[in-house]
């Protein structure tokens, strides 16, 4: 389809009577010019909506094309050429709206098409199906592709199904024909109806509605069966209670049977019960006669018993009793074996001891006082010796004078001190030596020593030498000094001196010697008083002095007074037989023998301490074995008592009963009889017990049992019963005849499904072949889009991009960069590159799609961001695609296609369009370069 | 029984009317099956009044389940009420065999009239003493069956003739004569008449009609499935002592089973089909049919030629079970490079051949899947070009 002529009125900017406005355009490049609000744009658009709106809506898009403030309709009229005929549009919009279209036959414009049918004429112009307008991009049908208005995507993700459905109709013109056209639709429309995009079966399908119903059939089929299977297992289970009903009629019969052997064998049994019950009235009696004839028996035994343990114990008493007479007496004898034993032989040899023992003891004391008092006597002699050595040294310290210890060190310090100024002095004196000729006098005023006719002087204060005859020299030294050096020595000199006197001392050396002297005496003094004093304090407790304070030596006297009293008690009171031979024992033989008498001592008070308590032992024993004694004396009188009384007892029995031994023949008899009646019953007992009792044991038991079988049949007719009515109950509800039915049904059905599912599944194969092989043709439409954007692409950009990676779909997805491999991504090119490259694949698919019929491409503004250098090397692009299509470039910058061989349609910026143009759009056609 | 002559009985002898059939494999036509059964019941027992029978043995299998539907048991007994004046003895067979919970002790069936005697014990029944009147002295030997299936010979109790023993002597049984020669369902001995001194032995179980020197199976009344043979019978037999039996068959059963599988190559072979049917001898409402049309080298014409010839019969018949298998199709000119395309993958799909890699998971398509097809391809492309034709015009 091709445009040649456009004439619009209302249309936004354009209002009025005379607001008409109108275009024509050639068959080849159209170049329409003009500046910003000119409306070129409108004009596109008024096409489109011409071509693509319905004439009767009133979208809010459509009515902003009535001119602003008015309530005009807004009209295109277009003329076409389109499949071999050209073609008249007429249609007005929002007010009195109607769209018709026209065909030239003959030089004139015949109406074909009107309302509806002419919208829809006119959209099937573009392939588009849909009646959404054409205010989207995807809704333009074939314009999709082949126009770029301003605020379009330069590329879309996916091109609209009906722009796909227009290409491969398109590219189906070379290659198809109707017949494939009706196969594939029918295909497609059977696709549809069976299944969702997904693939998945339709739920409103004929085979879904099939496979429902089979599986419904199914499951109700499956119920039915389980509903009548419940028949089979009551069946099984009538079965099972028949078996039990068999074996419980045989148990029953064999109990009954039982029962009636058992009453056949207890017939005799009143017969067995009488003659048992006479055998043991019999028995009963013979019993009680044996029973009495024991009791008298017992008794005669028992007095018989009585005497014979009366005797006995008697003679056990007796027998005790002399026992006891015998061990009184033995007892009596040990204590008198005792007594003499420690009276008569221990204790005289341990009176001997004990004298033996005193006699050494007093040995012993008489050698220790005199031993103490030799001690005290040495003691006091030293004492002696100290005190006077004490003395003689107290006295020696006297004598060496009052000097004290201040006094010593005193004078030790002024001595030192004189010598020191001495030294001093000397050494700063002046020296005066004179040698005189003569035997002069020479006097020194202060003189201090003899001189000579030589001698040589310290001076060492102001002095005056006087020689005789010779006059006098006064010396003093020029310091002050030395004088008073002097004077301080001669001061401390003089306190050394008096010092001296008040000690008596001579010189300091003597003073020191002395004071030396009297330390040494001092210590000795310490030293003696303190041996006094430790020899005083051994021993005793200080005596008493006689005028209350006790001294250590008359404690010391005291004690040698008292010692020598009792030595002298002691030796006055010692016989001397005592002591012969012992007096020259040595104190440890003394010990010695004190130690064994000692111990024999001991042993002897041991053995007499012994023997003392043997003795009140057996007298102890003796007293008990008395007392008892007395007692089974007693005892032996009552059982003698006793014993006689129960002889009387038994001869008394015996006048009664008779013997024992009389007694005893009668029981045995009667124990024979007795147990000759008792064999003989225990004989009918049993045959009792085996013909009666055990029968009626065993006729209870069978009659419970009979109970528990016939209950037992009873509950399995029962469960019969209920079995056979669940079964009626079952049979009742006609599911045999619902199964065949069912059965039946669901195989009708499932024949259905299968031939439904064949078929479905055969659409899907020849869907999925027929994508197949349409996505082979689809390769033969894309390859030459391909090599003609390629080779337009390099030419445009100088081969820096050598191609276009074109999907099958047809929507580049990447440019290849000369001296690359890899694709690059659209998105990373320039926004202006991706815009030419958005042109070129248009151009491209309105070449191609122009190889029956040359079809339009519409460029608004496209190449607003290409360069000035791109924009030149564009333009014969422009003119070759011309050479096959149609192509209208809008633009508002006429000067970029200067050179261009294109159609020319001018339009002016102003509000309205100028009556120039008005009346030039009388003659369509407008100016051609 | 005539005075003076040898004792005779006449007596009408069928079986396996396996009333309450499900017939499932009939589709829609299975409940319409089972009443028909009932039908052939009630033409059998027309024909022992018309042939003046005295009695009427119904050897096994009355019933098709013990778990029969109360209204089948009623519908039979209800029948039986009709002929009141023909002693009708029943023996359970091995689809009804006497056990707890059968449908013998059902309620429907213990209202049976009193001239219906169920036979459910092994025991020699004087034959007067059940059904009274008139009878020739005649003692029958009934071997009812009380499980499914078993391997012992129900027969084999019945005793000897006994010496001197003159009255007839009917045994009544239902299994597999062992005449056969393999492992069968209640074995009976093929010889039982003859060894037990037997008149005659009324049998059931087999479907078919089978008549022996003193044995028979009158086969089921109304054929119940495909492949049964000589079914639709029941027989009259007269019974004399000292003479063979006379058995005389009489058709009871209205619906012939036609089962046939054709090749069609051209349009004479459906002719060839059509014609069996008009010429078949049985009315088209009466025949039940399976059909298994295979076409080979056909063109689109014959398949919808075929399609039409399957549904008129679908139409005529009571029944048809029909398959038409297309296993070749003859070569169609097509004119769109992509239609010949298409058809050219789906024959390299359906003889095995190689196709395009990324056509390769198509080869699992099931081949009737790939045969319909092709098949939809050339109804489309014969309906469009109808279209086409019918647009030019």
């Amino acid at each position: 389809m091709i445009l040649e002529e456009v004439r619009l009125r209302n249309w936004r900017g354009v209002r009025g009577e005379d607001g008409e406005r109108a275009a024509r355009f050639q068959p080849g490049l159209n170049l329409l010019v003009g500046p910003n609000e000119s409306g070129k744009s409108s004009l596109l658009e008024a096409v489109l909506r011409g071509l693509l709106d319905r004439h009767g809506s009133r979208t809010v898009d459509l009515r902003r094309v009535r001119p602003w403030g008015s309530s005009l309709a807004p009209e295109v009229r277009l003329v076409l050429h389109a499949g071999g005929q050209r073609l008249r549009v007429e249609k007005r919009f929002l007010s009195d709206p109607f769209a018709r279209v026209y065909v030239e036959r003959q030089g004139r414009f015949e109406l074909t098409h009107e309302g509806d049918r002419a919208d829809l004429h006119l959209r099937k112009l573009l392939l588009e199906e849909s009646k959404r307008g054409s205010a989207k991009a995807s809704h333009r049908g074939i314009a999709q592709a082949l126009w770029y208005l301003q605020r379009d995507d330069p590329l879309p993700r996916q091109w609209s199904d009906a722009l796909e459905e227009g290409l491969a109709s398109l590219v189906g013109s070379v290659l198809t024909d109707p017949l494939q056209d009706r196969v594939l639709q029918r295909l497609r429309g059977e696709l549809a109806s069976l299944f969702t995009p997904t693939g998945r079966i339709k739920a409103r399908s004929e085979l879904k509605g099939s496979q429902d119903e089979r599986d419904a059939l199914r499951r109700e089929l499956e119920e039915r069966r389980r509903d009548i299977g419940r028949a089979e297992r009551y069946r099984e289970e009538l079965e099972g209670f028949q078996r039990q009903r068999g074996e419980a009629e045989e148990r029953l019969r064999a109990v009954r049977e039982e029962r009636r052997q058992l009453d056949l064998r207890s017939a005799g049994a009143p017969e067995l019960e009488e003659e048992i019950a006479r055998l043991s009235r019999g028995l009963e009696e013979l019993r009680g006669e044996r029973e009495r004839g024991r009791r008298r028996l017992a008794e005669l035994e028992q007095a018989g018993e009585r005497l014979q343990a009366a005797a006995v114990e008697l003679e056990r008493h007796e027998d005790r009793e002399a026992q006891l007479r015998v061990a009184v007496r033995e007892h009596r004898r040990a204590a008198e074996r005792h007594a003499r034993r420690w009276e008569d032989e221990l204790q005289p040899k341990l009176v001997l001891v004990r004298s033996e023992i005193e006699d050494l003891r007093t040995k012993m004391r008489i050698e220790q006082l005199e031993a103490e008092l030799e001690a005290i006597d040495r003691r006091m002699a030293r004492i002696e010796q100290l005190e006077a050595q004490l003395a003689e040294a107290r006295q020696a310290l006297t004598v060496l004078g009052p000097a004290e210890l201040d006094d010593v060190q005193e004078a030790r310090r002024l001595h030192e001190r004189a010598t020191v100024l001495r030294a001093q002095t000397e050494a700063a004196a002046i020296v005066v030596e004179w040698s005189l000729d003569r035997d002069v006098e020479v006097a020194v005023d202060p003189d201090d020593e003899p001189t000579s006719r030589s001698a040589r002087r310290l001076v060492t204060r102001p002095t005056a030498l006087r020689i005789d005859g010779v006059g006098t020299f006064h010396v003093r030294s020029n310091d002050q000094k030395l004088e008073t050096m002097d004077q301080e020595s001669r001061r401390t000199r003089e306190r050394l001196t008096v010092l001296l006197e008040r000690c008596r001392a001579e010189s300091v050396e003597e003073l020191l010697e002395r004071s030396r002297q009297a330390g040494e005496l001092r210590r000795r003094v310490g030293e003696l008083a303190a041996r006094l004093a430790e020899s005083l304090e051994q021993g005793d407790e200080p005596a008493d002095d006689g005028d209350g304070a006790r001294s250590p030596s008359a404690a010391l006297a005291t004690r040698r007074r008292e010692l020598a009293a009792e030595l002298a008690a002691l030796r006055a009171a010692a016989p001397q037989a005592v002591l012969p031979g012992m007096e020259d024992w040595a104190e440890e033989r003394t010990l010695d023998q004190l130690r064994v008498l000692e111990e024999r001592r001991q042993r002897l008070e041991k053995q007499i301490r012994e023997e003392r308590e043997a003795e009140q032992a057996a007298q102890q024993a003796c007293l008990e074995r008395n007392e008892e004694l007395v007692a089974a004396g007693q005892l032996a009188a009552g059982l003698r008592a006793e014993s006689g009384a129960h002889r009387a007892e038994l001869e008394r029995h015996q006048s009664a009963f008779g013997s024992v031994s009389t007694q005893r023949q009668r029981q045995a008899q009667l124990q024979q009889e007795e147990q000759r009646l008792d064999e003989s019953l225990e004989e009918r007992r049993q045959t009792w017990r085996e013909q009666v009792e055990r029968p009626r044991e065993r006729q209870q038991e069978l009659a419970r049992q009979e109970a528990e079988w016939v209950e037992r049949l009873r509950q399995l007719d029962a469960e019969r019963a209920d079995r056979r009515a669940r079964i009626e109950e079952v049979t009742g509800l006609g599911l045999d005849s619902r199964i065949g039915d069912l059965e039946g049904k669901l195989a009708a059905v499932e024949d259905r499904c299968a031939t439904l599912e064949r078929r479905a599944e055969a659409t899907r194969l020849l869907g999925e072949l027929v994508a197949f092989h349409e996505a082979d043709q689809n390769a033969s439409l894309v390859e030459p889009v391909r090599e003609l954007l390629d080779r337009w692409l390099g030419q445009l950009t100088e081969e820096r991009y050598r191609g276009v990676s074109l999907g099958d779909d047809l929507v580049p997805s990447g440019v290849q960069p000369s001296g690359y491999d890899e694709s690059q991504p659209l998105e990373s090119v320039s926004h202006g590159s991706y815009e030419q490259i958005a042109v070129l694949l248009r151009l491209a698919l309105g070449v191609l799609l122009s190889s029956d019929e040359r079809q339009l491409v519409v460029l608004d503004d496209g190449l607003v961001n290409a360069d000035a250098t791109r924009q030149q090397r564009l333009l014969p692009i422009l003119e070759e695609a011309a050479q096959h299509c149609q192509v209208i470039v809008a633009t508002c910058q006429p000067s970029a296609y200067a050179g261009l061989d294109a159609h020319t349609i001018e339009l002016e910026a102003t509000p309205r369009w100028s009556p120039r143009v008005l009346a030039r759009d009388a003659e369509p056609g407008s100016s051609s370069r | 029984m005539s005075a003076g002559a040898a004792p005779t009985l006449r007596l009408l002898l069928t079986a396996d009317w396996q009333i309450g059939l499900r017939a499932g494999q009939l589709r829609e036509r299975a409940g319409d099956l089972r009443r028909e059964r009932l039908r052939a019941a009630r033409r059998t027992l027309e024909v022992a009044r018309s042939s003046g029978c005295e009695l009427v043995v119904v050897a096994g299998d009355l019933f098709d389940r013990p778990d029969v539907d109360a209204d089948a048991v009623d519908g039979v007994v209800s029948l039986f009420a009709e002929f009141s004046d023909i002693p009708i003895l029943v023996l359970p067979g091995n689809h009804d065999p006497v056990c707890e919970g059968d449908v013998w002790g059902r309620r429907e069936w213990r209202s049976a009239p009193a001239h219906v005697h169920l036979l459910r014990e092994a025991r020699e029944i004087e034959l007067s003493s059940l059904v009274g009147g008139e009878v020739a002295p005649a003692a029958l030997y009934p071997c009812p069956i009380g499980q499914k299936q078993s391997r012992l010979d129900p027969t084999g109790w019945i005793p000897s003739r006994a010496e001197g023993d003159e009255r007839l002597r009917l045994g009544i049984a239902h299994g597999s004569l062992d005449s056969m020669g393999k492992a069968t369902n209640f074995p009976i001995a093929h010889r039982r008449a003859e060894l037990a001194g037997l008149d005659f032995l009324a049998l059931g179980d087999w479907h078919g009609t089978t008549i022996l020197e003193r044995a028979a199976y009158p086969g089921t009344p109304e054929q119940c499935s495909f492949g049964e043979q000589g079914a639709g019978s029941a027989l009259v037999v007269t019974l004399r002592r000292g003479a063979p039996p006379q058995i005389e068959q009489h058709r009871v059963g209205r619906f012939h089973w036609v089962q046939e599988e054709v090749e069609v190559r051209s349009a004479s072979d459906l002719q060839a089909l059509r014609h069996v049917f008009d010429a078949g001898g049985s009315a088209p409402e009466s025949t039940i049919a399976r059909l298994r049309l295979e076409l080979a080298g056909g063109d689109l014409q014959l398949i919808e030629r075929s399609e039409g010839l399957l549904e008129q019969l679908r139409e005529e018949l009571f029944f048809l079970d029909a398959a038409l298998e297309v296993l070749d199709l003859s070569e169609v000119e097509f004119e769109s490079p992509l239609l010949a395309a298409l058809d050219a993958s789906l024959h390299a799909l359906e003889q095995g051949e190689p196709v395009p890699d990324a056509l390769d998971e198509l080869r699992a398509a099931p081949l009737e899947v790939v045969r319909e097809a092709r098949l939809q391809l050339r109804r489309w492309m014969g309906a469009a070009r109808g279209e086409l034709e019918e647009a030019e015009a």
